[in-house]
């Protein structure tokens, strides 16, 4: 099977599937397919998903499927070429981001470990896009990557308590947004303005969800205070 | 409506659980023992999905203000209606202003107490199981456990014939326990590990959460830290750097970053989560294909088990 690693059972109602290195390309188009096609099409022996850093794993009805169903399913999904045109467009999400030393409290040591100027450091982190390579720890956190290497830093050794919403950091080769006050080990280089995650009592909208594409826009600490305004409840 | 007298933090709503937002890192909640859970709604003759309340440990108080069947499943010790000892688990008729007290357990950890028609709780996300580590369930909706005063909304019943739970069913929780896992397919383990992992007794060990139990044997399991977290099953078997064994309980994150050993079926899982701090705990492998047959009785028998 050219597409899938491996494919197996992990409980009774739970498949993993293996699809290749979490950060290659090839990888995150199939991440990005497989996530179209579990949104679009109603799948009645599918329960729940998740995925993360290269495993997809789903709960599903173990009376409804089989393994090797399933594996063919997976199979002609992955090998059935698909118009490419406009794809990419439709699934990048363009964040703000102040990176203001305000917000960014980390801007600093990371500078001093990374031996690039402030400027640099912000730079690297908004001058390319990332791909979601896993959600999950909390509603509405994304593991995002690949990060520039001169950015790789192990997480801080001391987690801090308390990180406020919308907190943008780094930590490896990857960057995540906080979307709730939460403790945490990353290091911190800016905010961003709103909300990541919103709730009702039916549903959950993360904007950051699998086979998503990120662009981060620097912004001042002006224009994060007219938007979070905005973002205001009345 | 169910008065709350006393209750503790573990006292809490729960059904089936929370199911379609694993993939935005919402916890499954459910039950700890949904054999359990779904024996306490299958007595009445309700659907297994039906609201009930998960009781861990006794201290628990409350009041019925209105004619009921009620039925309690899982953990048993020192329960009485009206100040008089109840024969046991399954179903049991209640008047108006009755006081049910669940002092204390002699065996197990949580006992289910389901009314005839379920709790009428709204929704979250799709469950009303209390999830607090998401703060989503519950009967505020909010992740809170019972509070004192706290009053739970039902429906007065016509009579309906009840279901008993067949005797081959009812656990005292007190034996040491067999659990049958679904080894994993990995290379993160040294060679011996899964001898190691199935050839010793593990005690349970008293930091066991409604996320996890951390098991204690006098061998470590050596294991590689994975690169990059995975995605967790329910049941899974951590290993931390420690060695120690963590099984993952209902409220697991929906990443780890330990590597994972393998799976409890569903049943073992229910059978551990009611043991307590200190009791003996061991593992067999079972074959997927077995495990799965087992696990679609439930599911015919119930009409759901999750």
């Amino acid at each position: 099977m050219s597409d899938l690693k491996s494919i197996q059972w992990v409980s009774e109602d739970t498949i993993e599937i293996e699809l290749g290195d979490p950060v290659a390309r090839e990888t995150l188009e199939k991440v990005e397919r497989l996530s179209r096609w579990i949104q679009a099409t109603h799948l009645p022996w599918l329960i729940d998903h998740c995925y993360g850093f290269g495993l997809l794993s789903l709960v599903v009805r173990p009376d409804l499927i089989s393994a090797v169903h399933l594996s063919q399913n997976l199979h002609d999904l992955l090998e059935t070429p698909s118009p490419r045109s406009s794809q990419n467009k439709l699934d990048l999400i363009e964040i703000t981001v102040c990176y203001d030393p305000a917000f960014g409290i980390d801007l600093k040591s990371i500078s001093e470990r990374t031996q690039l100027s402030i400027d640099a450091v912000i730079e690297a982190h908004h001058s390319h896009d990332y791909q979601v390579l896993a959600t999950g720890f909390v509603p509405g956190f994304a593991y995002l990557g690949e990060t520039d290497p001169r950015l790789h830093l192990p997480r801080r050794d001391v987690p801090r308590i308390r990180i406020p919403a919308g907190s943008v950091a780094i930590a490896e080769n990857q960057t995540v947004i906080y979307p709730n006050e939460t403790p945490g080990g990353w290091h911190i280089i800016g905010r961003m303005p709103g909300s990541i995650v919103s709730f009702t009592d039916q549903s959950i909208h993360a904007q950051l969800s699998m086979g998503k594409s990120v662009r981060f826009q620097p912004i001042s600490l002006a224009e994060f205070k007219r938007l979070e305004a905005d973002h205001a409840p009345d | 409506m169910l008065r709350i007298k006393q209750t503790n933090p573990m006292h809490c709503v729960q059904d089936l659980g929370r199911y379609g937002f694993a993939s935005q890192g919402v916890a499954k909640a459910g039950p700890m023992d949904s054999v359990a859970a779904c024996w306490a709604n299958y007595c009445l003759g309700n659907a297994v999905t039906l609201p009930l309340l998960e009781i861990g440990g006794g201290g628990f108080v409350a009041e019925f203000t209105k004619d009921v069947n009620f039925a309690l499943a899982g953990a048993w010790g020192e329960m009485t209606l009206d100040g008089k000892p109840l024969s046991g688990p399954g179903a049991h008729p209640v008047s108006a202003d009755s006081i049910l007290r669940l002092v204390r357990f002699s065996g197990g950890m949580f006992s289910y107490l389901a009314v005839q028609g379920g709790f009428a709780i709204e929704p979250v996300l799709g469950s009303v199981s209390t999830c607090q580590r998401d703060s989503l369930g519950g009967i505020y909706g909010q992740g809170e456990s019972l509070s004192i005063n706290d009053a739970l909304p039902y429906q007065k019943h016509e009579p309906l014939p009840l279901n008993l739970i067949p005797r081959r069913y009812l656990d005292s929780y007190n034996q040491p326990l067999v659990c049958d896992v679904i080894l994993r397919e990995t290379d993160q383990f040294a060679s011996d590990s899964t001898d190691l992992f199935l050839n010793q007794g593990y005690r349970v060990t008293r930091e066991q959460s409604r996320m996890g139990y951390r098991l204690d044997g006098d061998l470590s399991i050596v294991a590689e830290r994975p690169r990059y977290s995975i995605p967790i099953p329910l049941g899974g078997i951590q290993v931390p750097p420690s060695g120690q064994p963590i099984v993952l309980m209902r409220d697991h994150q929906s990443l780890g970053g330990y590597p994972i050993l393998g799976t409890l079926t569903r049943k073992s899982l229910g059978q551990l989560a009611q043991r307590r701090a200190g009791q003996m705990v061991s593992f067999r492998a079972v074959s997927r294909e077995i495990a799965v047959q087992e696990f679609s009785k439930y599911r015919q028998f119930f009409g759901d088990f999750r």
